[in-house]
């Protein structure tokens, strides 16, 4: 956040330097031209998205560029100071640009984590694999809510075994079929530092964890060519497993 | 001499005034959002990856293309042109895991080279497009289904174009300045010329084409060094159109060193000099749309060189005192706008695809000064190999680009 400060002060810095020079080395009516060009970009800044104004902006400077053709007496010292004007022109004017880009991104980043607390204030579930803090913060959540209800949860790990060339190709398949396996509005998904998929599902028993793992398998076979699947789970109630160090209390229902 | 040195001016003028439009055209059209509504049916795709000692990339390679997310059916074929590293072990461990991964051994033809490989590739499978990618390639998951999605909605499209993007660009200067030149091409060359005027240009990788206008076409020409180019221009004179996908890209590995990079560069140089040479005689070169690619083509490769050629020798003449006609035109000015419109498209390319960093400014900054020279360097390298190879009724070999390991030492 200070390296942004730090960035933004340096930009205006910039602006201003530019502009003082622009305004020290022009006069009469281009002085004028260059004014009306900037105040309209300014104008232009407020109304457009940062992508759009990008293409005002270069049109400016292209137009202004080729229009300086019919500006010079062609004399060496006359097409040295028009150069130094456009070099100005079309710093300030790129500045201003990169000005109202930075804001419009703040304000972008800012409804998107707005956006992204309201989310998380539904305590719903995720198709995207978790980080392990995000996992065991959102069955937490998730947990105060089912035992209000009296329903029960249940934890699957899933063990990839797979070969070293296609390990890592592997486990990405697994992973994308696994997090469109579950159901999006209630399951969390994440993978440990062994490697294995922890999956929680709410208010899912036995039959449940049936279902998905059906689903999972069907979606695979097409496209493994192994025999024998290289993916076996383990299933667990919640009860049986320790959220805290993510691993079970008692032994798993193997498949 | 006067009258030649403003038909040069001229020249420059109107090139000048060509590349301003053209990178307005392509930012407008790269500002375009993605259409990702799914088809109704989705055709069969064959992706073709032609292989000649692939080891150090191939499992990368391979990894993203069994991620590749696409709702019909979808196959990948290793093309192996026998190939004396890994390769075929790589290959042949996906090819044990996955059912929609085949590795294939081409056999010996008599033209060695990509062309050669992929016309065995389409004989030997069935769907209704192919899609190629070279071997050190990392596509993002959507960009096959992104490609057909444009092909199956634009009328008249004979295939689709994707967008290549540079995954060792921070490696050293030379990596970020081919990256830098690759976004600028692709805005210009591809985005632009596409918005302006239909144009498409095959990239040689992270493209599609349906297996019937390839066949129309008459497959790949198997002496083509620059067998995108020259099949472009082919689709081009049967009408057909080649849309630009940005939003379908892949990730590739570019040329670490100069002498790489003079290597790679000169086999395109030729490649396109043999283009230009075929369309000199060909009258189908220059119907319809195919007309833009001849133009830009012979513009390129013998208008610019020979009126460059002939300022420099001004240029020269001038500078050891030699008497000439004085003329009355801005050169100061001509030559600050050649830096100006350079330098915007790459600007350009940099805000669209979201690297305008401090480094990359200042890189961007010194390259019509540095990168964009060697580019002349090169012409006059392959035009001189060219021209002996001609002359001694030679065909010029295949070379394949050098790949790197991740943890190269330069």
């Amino acid at each position: 956040m200070y390296k942004q400060h730090r960035l933004i002060s340096l930009i205006l810095t910039f602006l201003l330097m530019t502009l003082v020079g622009l305004f020290r080395y022009s006069s009469g009516y281009l002085a004028q031209i260059d004014l009306i060009i900037i105040i309209g970009v300014i104008i232009l800044s407020l109304f457009l998205s940062w992508r759009q104004l990008f293409l005002v902006a270069l049109m400016i400077i292209l137009v202004v560029g080729f229009s300086l053709i019919f500006l010079t007496d062609q004399t060496f010292s006359n097409q040295f100071d028009l150069i130094q004007e456009h070099v100005l022109l079309s710093a300030t004017i790129l500045l201003i640009w990169v000005i109202s880009a930075v804001v419009k991104q703040r304000e972008k980043r800012y409804f998107e984590q707005a956006l992204r607390l309201k989310t998380l204030e539904k305590f719903q579930g995720t198709t995207e694999l978790l980080t392990e803090a995000e996992f065991k913060s959102r069955v937490h959540l998730i947990q105060s809510g089912t035992s209000r209800r009296q329903e029960h949860n249940t934890v699957v790990i899933v063990n990839v075994h797979s070969k070293t060339f296609t390990k890592n190709a592997m486990h990405h398949y697994i992973s994308d079929v696994l997090q469109h396996t579950i159901r999006e509005e209630y399951d969390l998904i994440m993978r440990n530092h062994a490697g294995h998929y922890i999956i929680f599902l709410q208010n899912a028993n036995k039959a449940g964890v049936e279902k998905v793992a059906e689903r999972f398998f069907a979606a695979i076979r097409p496209h493994l060519n192994e025999i024998d699947l290289p993916v076996t789970y383990t299933c667990y109630g919640e009860e049986d497993f320790d959220f805290d160090t993510l691993t079970p209390i008692k032994v798993g229902d193997d498949r | 001499m006067i009258y030649l040195l403003y038909v040069i001016m001229a020249f420059f003028w109107l090139m000048l005034i060509y590349y301003s439009v053209l990178t307005l055209a392509g930012v407008y059209r790269r500002l375009k959002k993605v259409d990702d509504q799914p088809l109704a049916l989705y055709p069969s795709v064959a992706v073709l990856i032609p292989c000649y000692n692939e080891g150090v990339v191939l499992k990368e390679t391979l990894e993203a293309m069994s991620q590749l997310n696409y709702p019909g059916e979808l196959n990948i074929y290793v093309l192996d042109d026998q190939s004396t590293d890994n390769t075929k072990a790589i290959a042949q461990a996906f090819m044990t895991t996955f059912s929609f991964i085949h590795y294939l051994l081409v056999p010996v033809t008599k033209h060695k080279g990509k062309s050669s490989v992929l016309n065995y590739g389409i004989a030997v499978t069935t769907s209704e497009y192919f899609c190629v990618f070279d071997g050190d390639n990392q596509p993002e998951p959507n960009s096959v289904m992104r490609l057909v999605h444009e092909a199956e909605r634009t009328k008249k499209a004979g295939g689709a174009v994707g967008y290549v993007k540079t995954f060792n660009q921070s490696k050293n200067l030379l990596t970020r300045m081919i990256g830098l030149e690759f976004q600028v091409f692709q805005l210009l060359m591809q985005s632009g010329r596409y918005q302006l005027f239909k144009t498409g240009a095959l990239a040689g990788t992270n493209m599609l084409l349906k297996r019937s206008v390839l066949a129309e076409a008459g497959g790949y020409d198997p002496v083509a060094l620059a067998e995108d180019a020259e099949l472009t221009v082919r689709i081009a004179a049967l009408g057909y159109l080649l849309p630009v996908v940005h939003h379908s890209r892949t990730w590739e590995q570019e040329p670490e060193q100069l002498r790489a990079l003079i290597k790679q560069r000169t086999r395109w140089l030729s490649g396109n000099l043999y283009l230009l040479e075929k369309s000199l005689y060909q009258f189908k070169f220059w119907k319809g749309r195919t007309f833009v690619h001849s133009m830009q083509h012979i513009l390129t490769y013998l208008v610019f060189i020979v009126f460059l050629a002939i300022s420099n020798v001004w240029f020269i003449l001038g500078l050891i005192g030699y008497p000439l006609p004085v003329v009355g035109t801005p050169l100061l000015l001509i030559w600050f706008l050649s830096y100006v419109v350079y330098t915007a498209q790459i600007i350009s390319a940099m805000v669209l695809e979201s690297t305008l960093t401090p480094r990359n400014v200042a890189v961007g900054m010194i390259m019509y000064f540095t990168y964009a020279q060697l580019f002349l360097i090169l012409l006059f390298k392959s035009l001189f190999q060219y021209i002996t190879s001609r002359l001694r009724r030679k065909t010029i070999q295949w070379d394949k680009t050098k790949r790197y390991n991740k943890g190269d030492v330069q």
